[in-house]
């Protein structure tokens, strides 16, 4: 033993064991959806991690797709098993208790709500938790200015005149160009949605985040959730990134919409519990807002009698059904980040993407 | 030295036939409706034929004529209303030979004008087409006649439109919408991004570089700027291409934007063939004429799922009829018609008014004018 120790002290590097946990099958069932598309992309990114690991002389790693106690219990030596990654999954509170030494959590996703309401995960100060991040600033920027120049472009009006073959005379409509752009939430996202509306469209951006240390790129001005009214007060556009925390709960309510300008409109990538739904649709059918773009909402999938199916609403909102994020080049960028962590654990390393787990986001601030 | 000095007071050489598009800072000091003389005799006075055919009017044509009427009250300007261009209207006008400018809207029976008022040296057209007021040949070949129009002011308008029906194709908002209305939900599809995409922008005026401005600061496009002569690197353009090369530009880019104008060189210039080689899944977006592009050749692209879908400001024919193939289900999700609008904006008519107020003090000192139009090239 004095030889192992030796061994293992004088090498650099950590002989690791992980076990990529895959939740790609399991979450194509709960779901019920079959499309190949969605199955040819969870079997990609599950064959992109194993990918990094198989090429890791100094890994060695089980992948389970159940979690079974039949397929857990199989597993042998589970104390020798460092890491664990997975995605935005609860389950893994079932891992961790079988599998006592692991010491890094890696979440393939960037939302990790579920993942942390794992007991284990949360209360064990020895596991590190990280995640994705960066992967979707640019596709969920993008839907927030397509979907912005929707409804200010009116084209919902349009698509319904030529549903009945019907041309109509010429209506003048207001700009994007400069005109005020709030970011709710600027973080990665956050910034690539301000910096698109600014650079392109010349827009004033006011972020609002919790850190107000300094002035953070593309944005005129900076202020904390206490401005939430004022800042709705001065903005013709809204993009929400906020993620759900207790502290976010419900925060878009009655209160801020009817302070909000009329004609604004409110697009959300965050996430939906963030936003009071009943005071959202009556703020859009009684016209004060001009539209909603909706990539998240509080219940997902949308059930066929939700109200959001509301003949009233058909021309307000834009559901997009939480798709704008998933992207073709996704997989291959997960998991770049999550084997730069490899490397970074094997040598000892500080982690990247390291997750505050009281809030659920990123430990350091970007 | 009194010799001398009168010598020096000289009128200022008249050259209208320049092209300057930036507003002057001598115009800027101009205060509103007053005329500071900084020599008596640098200001002429003009007579202006402010020609509007009501036969077309709608709304909006009225409002314009009130904004312009309001431009055109002017110390060193005199003018007449007329709805007619021809007839008892214009009989009764006297001393025709003393008008010197036409301000009118985009319509050929200018010639009927320029037939009877013959000491005309500037025309200015209050829209930006050209395409009929350039079919009055007395217009076209008088070299003496500079015309100018109001293009720069609907590029911000219009690069919007283009962004926005880029993005609702490359997004999916057409699938979403029909999942809406079937209340149905559905799981995620990976979708393409627009960042760092090719677009090729045709027609690389001032709807085109604002068009290649937004594409490439939002979203990190790579832009072709496509005209009929390369030259230097045009702003935000990282290549030029030549309008002749029109098959291969079209099959390297995955969006295409049209802002090309309605000249005898542009008919029907995105033919069939052209369209044959479009890159898979590319948008197409059309912010300059209908008449430039082969509506079936575009038709047959976006049912062959060639192209992914259009986004048609302008069409061949206007207003679309209740029977136009693009109010057609098969075409339902794969085109977006704005009847010719998105160029329209509240404050766009003071922005006319802007350039017309412009160019008076240009033409009535002697400075070159902006907007100038080529006669030749047609735009």
């Amino acid at each position: 033993s004095f030889f192992i120790s030796i061994f293992f002290f004088s090498s650099r590097r950590r002989h690791t064991r992980f076990l990529p946990v895959s939740w790609a099958r399991r979450c194509v069932q709960e779901t019920g959806v079959s499309t190949g598309a969605i199955k040819a992309n969870l079997k990609r990114l599950d064959s992109s991690v194993q990918n990094v690991l198989a090429t890791k002389p100094f890994v060695d790693f089980k992948p389970i797709y159940e979690y079974t106690s039949q397929e857990i219990s199989s597993i042998p030596n589970k104390d020798s098993y460092d890491v664990v990654v997975t995605g935005d999954t609860s389950d893994v509170e079932v891992i961790l208790k079988e599998f006592r030494n692991v010491k890094w959590v890696h979440n393939l996703y960037a939302g990790c709500e579920s993942i942390l309401k794992s007991p284990t995960l949360k209360d064990n100060k020895e596991i590190t938790l990280t995640r994705a991040k960066n992967v979707s600033n640019i596709p969920l920027a993008e839907f927030s200015v397509g979907s912005s120049l929707f409804f200010l472009r009116n084209f919902t009006f349009f698509e319904k005149l030529k549903r009945n073959r019907q041309w109509h005379a010429r209506v003048p409509l207001p700009f994007l160009n400069r005109k005020t752009v709030a970011v709710f939430g600027y973080g990665a996202i956050g910034q690539e949605v301000g910096r698109q509306f600014k650079q392109g469209f010349q827009t004033r951006v006011i972020a609002v985040d919790r850190n107000t240390d300094k002035l953070p790129p593309y944005a005129d001005e900076v202020t904390t959730m206490a401005n939430i009214k004022q800042v709705a007060a001065q903005s013709d556009i809204i993009v929400n990134v906020l993620p759900s925390t207790p502290a976010t709960q419900k925060v878009f309510n009655k209160e801020i919409f009817d302070a909000c300008k009329k004609g604004a409109v409110f697009v959300n990538i965050g996430r939906g519990m963030t936003v009071n739904e009943d005071d959202l649709m009556e703020a859009l059918i009684s016209d004060k807002l001009l539209g909603a773009g909706l990539d998240v909402t509080d219940n997902e999938p949308i059930n066929s009698t939700s109200k959001w199916y509301d003949e009233k609403l058909q021309d307000k909102i834009l559901l997009t059904l939480h798709s704008q994020d998933e992207q073709s080049e996704g997989f291959e960028f997960r998991a770049k980040i999550f084997e730069e962590n490899v490397m970074r654990f094997a040598k000892g390393e500080e982690l990247i993407n390291v997750v505050d787990k009281v809030s659920g986001l990123s430990l350091i601030h970007i | 030295h009194i010799i001398f000095f009168f010598l020096m007071i000289r009128r200022p050489p008249r050259s209208t036939q320049s092209r300057s598009s930036a507003a002057s800072d001598v115009y800027k000091r101009q205060v509103h409706g007053e005329v500071k003389f900084g020599r008596a005799m640098s200001m002429r006075k003009l007579k202006v034929l402010f020609a509007i055919n009501t036969g077309v009017l709608s709304a909006s044509l009225k409002e314009l004529e009130t904004v312009v009427s309001k431009v055109l009250q002017k110390p060193f300007v005199d003018y007449t209303p007329v709805y007619n261009f021809q007839g008892p209207e214009i009989d009764k006008i006297k001393n025709k030979e003393l008008y010197n400018v036409i301000c009118t809207t985009d319509n050929k029976d200018v010639e009927y004008l320029l037939r009877d008022f013959k000491n005309i040296e500037w025309v200015h057209d209050l829209y930006t087409g050209c395409e009929r007021i350039l079919q009055s040949d007395l217009l076209r070949n008088n070299d003496k006649i500079v015309l100018t129009n109001c293009r720069d002011v609907s590029k911000i308008p219009l690069s919007e439109f283009a962004a926005g029906s880029t993005l609702y194709f490359l997004r999916n908002f057409p699938f979403f919408e029909e999942q809406k209305r079937k209340r149905e939900w559905h799981a995620r599809i990976p979708l393409p991004f627009l960042n760092q995409k090719h677009v090729a922008i045709f027609g690389y005026g001032s709807v085109g570089v604002e068009v290649g401005r937004v594409f490439k600061q939002a979203f990190n496009c790579r832009i072709t700027a496509v005209k009929r002569e390369t030259g230097s690197l045009p702003p935000y353009a990282d290549a030029v291409a030549r309008l002749d090369d029109i098959k291969k530009v079209v099959s390297q880019n995955d969006v295409i934007i049209n802002c090309l104008p309605n000249t005898p060189f542009t008919q029907q210039i995105f033919s069939k063939e052209v369209f044959e080689n479009f890159k898979k899944d590319s948008v197409f977006v059309n912010v300059g004429r209908g008449t430039t592009v082969d509506e079936d050749g575009l038709a047959d692209a976006l049912l062959r799922g060639q192209i992914l879908g259009a986004g048609l400001d302008v069409t061949a024919q206007e207003p679309l009829p209740k029977e136009s193939r693009w109010f057609d289900e098969q075409f339902r999700h794969k085109v977006l018609l704005t009847f010719h609008s998105s160029d329209e904006y509240p404050e766009l008519l003071e922005g006319r008014g802007k350039i017309l107020d412009e160019n008076l003090h240009k033409f009535a000192k002697g400075e070159p004018l902006i907007n100038v139009v080529n006669k030749k090239a047609g735009y």
